[in-house]
């Protein structure tokens, strides 16, 4: 059994991680945080059966759901408002092109989002990713095949701009220095 | 099909998702408010329970007493007395604020002369443009004051506000107010807040200035709501609507150029007392007129139009008006486009436009021959 204290503690702990996560979905931190919001008060009532081990894993779950219900009726999100949330410095190159991960990945369906970030952003395995999906590993495959195929194309004229990725071998696709 | 780790689009998602800065607000701030909702929903589910239980010794009681289910019974609805409301809201609790708030109060030009009680404190269930913390007081000599925190993501619980203060009805089934000018401190144009007696449904927020309801979207709890307010919505062209329990105007914020007057028919023509000549009175419906130098009001619309400017907001096309009930736009207008009256940052409804032959004619909104006994003086310099 699990108490409010505990909760409190969790959410001290774990909320920007949580923020980053509905951020990376939403797109908007605004739009994240009454996701985050929604999706504590749903396991604030539950908090007594969440399982201490898996909270982090629990709470996610319901911050995608709450993400699927507030995607229904959603506003398409700004280039502007997504430059607010980048770290300039960081990723000159691929601001200025304007079509940074976070834009080009509120162009994908809200679950092939979802599934592109639960497996490359938090880096879950598909077994992990088809759990906090609440579906099967054949439907995170072709979530996740279907997601980078689009994101691809929409990068396309970007690369062309561009002239590649910063950073990338565009033969091997690591990463340079 | 498995997507291959190494694959460009996989390796530039990983490294630009690592840019994404999330400045977190403060946790204390987040916890609250779960906190606060999950008490409001266990307090819902608890007066729903009362309710339900209440319904049904009611009905069976009905049912044991009187079988002519022939016969409609209506009760007429009515709001308590505000003398007799109960403290709401989910700061209710929170001694500090409420004695802060009224502090706030009698530190004011506006200040109260006998005990103040208050009857609402609380902030929004969700976080959004109107979120601000109020406290809603009502004084023994029967005025209400709104005190609320500065409206913005945060709420900064050290900083209160005075936003308005206005006579109150005893029997009156809300109250409210709309502050149009924000004080510094806010993040947004303007806001509102309405509160219902107690057992009513929030009220919703009319203007005449609008051709939709504003209610819809706003934070609704415990019968009060909140709302995030643009030009031209102000207190001088807005109603808190209650459906068949009418509607109630609500205050203006003390920052607005408006104050409340009598009005009163005299042999010379319509009188606003305590207004003063240049002053345009309006009633939540529309433009009356100007006062004039006698302290009647010039009723024409040229004096309307010499006040500010007509426009059809539809188009944003301006108008002359003339004293045979004309509107004669600059442009393209189409019957029952609405048109106001412009003035600074003051916006007050006059009519719509119908045709008239070849002309248009103003249909105004209120009319001065059946004016009320209070109004609204807008005074611009």
């Amino acid at each position: 059994m699990r108490a409010e204290p505990e909760f409190d503690e969790f959410v001290r702990e774990r909320y920007p991680q949580l923020l980053r996560y509905a951020v990376m979905l939403t797109g908007r931190q605004w739009d994240a945080e009454e996701v985050v919001q929604e999706a504590l008060l749903r396991c604030l009532k539950r908090w007594r059966r969440v399982p201490a081990e898996n909270a982090v894993a629990y709470v996610r779950k319901a911050i995608y759901h709450e993400f699927l219900r507030a995607a229904k009726k959603a506003t398409p999100v700004a280039p502007e408002e997504i430059a607010e949330q980048l770290d300039l410095t960081d990723v000159a190159g691929s601001v200025a092109s304007r079509d940074h991960v976070l834009l080009v990945l509120q162009k994908l369906p809200p679950r092939q989002r979802a599934a592109v970030v639960a497996r490359f952003v938090l880096d879950l395995s598909e077994a992990q990713a088809a759990v906090e999906l609440g579906c099967t590993v054949g439907t995170v495959k072709s979530l996740t095949s279907r997601g980078v195929a689009r994101m691809k194309e929409l990068w396309a004229a970007d690369e062309a701009v561009v002239g590649g990725w910063p950073g990338v071998d565009r033969e091997s696709g690591r990463r340079g220095t | 099909m498995t997507v291959d780790e190494q694959d460009p689009a996989v390796v530039r998602l990983r490294r630009e998702s690592g840019s994404v800065v999330v400045a977190p607000p403060r946790v204390d701030t987040v916890l609250r408010r779960v906190h606060e909702r999950r008490r409001e929903q266990r307090q819902h589910r608890i007066q729903a329970f009362a309710a339900l239980s209440v319904v049904l010794i009611a009905v069976a009681g009905a049912l044991l007493v009187n079988r002519d289910w022939g016969q409609d019974v209506v009760t007429p609805l009515a709001a308590a007395p505000i003398a007799e409301w109960p403290l709401r809201g989910s700061l209710a609790g929170d001694r500090d604020l409420l004695a802060r708030a009224e502090e706030t109060w009698r530190q004011s030009p506006h200040r109260p002369s006998g005990a103040v009680r208050a009857v609402f404190a609380g902030s929004p269930p969700y976080s959004g443009t109107a979120n601000f913390a109020v406290v809603a007081m009502v004084s023994a000599e029967g005025s209400v004051a709104f005190v609320t925190t500065p409206a913005g993501r945060q709420i900064d619980m050290s900083t209160l506000l005075l936003r308005a203060v206005a006579p109150v009805e005893a029997g009156a089934p809300a109250i409210g107010f709309i502050a149009a000018r924000p004080d510094p401190r806010d993040e947004v144009a303007g806001i509102a807040f309405g509160l219902a007696a107690p057992t009513l449904s929030a009220p919703n927020l009319v203007s005449s200035a609008l051709d939709y309801s504003l209610g819809d979207g706003n934070h609704h709890v415990d019968g009060a709501f909140w709302a995030q307010v643009a030009q031209p919505v102000a207190a001088w062209n807005s109603r808190l609507d209650l459906g068949a329990l009418g509607a109630v105007d609500p205050a203006a914020g003390t920052a607005d150029p408006v104050s409340r007057v009598g009005l009163r028919r005299t042999d010379q023509g319509l009188v606003a007392d305590g207004a003063s000549e240049g002053d345009l009175i309006a009633t939540r419906d529309g433009a009356l007129g100007v006062v004039g130098p006698s302290g009647v009001l010039d009723t024409d619309l040229s004096a309307l139009g010499e006040w500010g400017t007509a426009v059809v907001p539809y188009n944003n096309v301006v108008g002359t008006l003339t004293d045979d009930g004309e509107f004669r736009p600059d442009g393209i207008v189409y019957p029952d486009n609405r048109v106001v009256l412009v003035r600074e940052d003051v916006t007050v409804t006059l009519g719509t436009v119908a045709p008239d032959g070849a002309a248009w004619r103003l249909v105004r909104a209120a009319d001065p021959a059946a004016a009320p006994a209070t109004g609204w003086r807008v005074g611009l310099p």
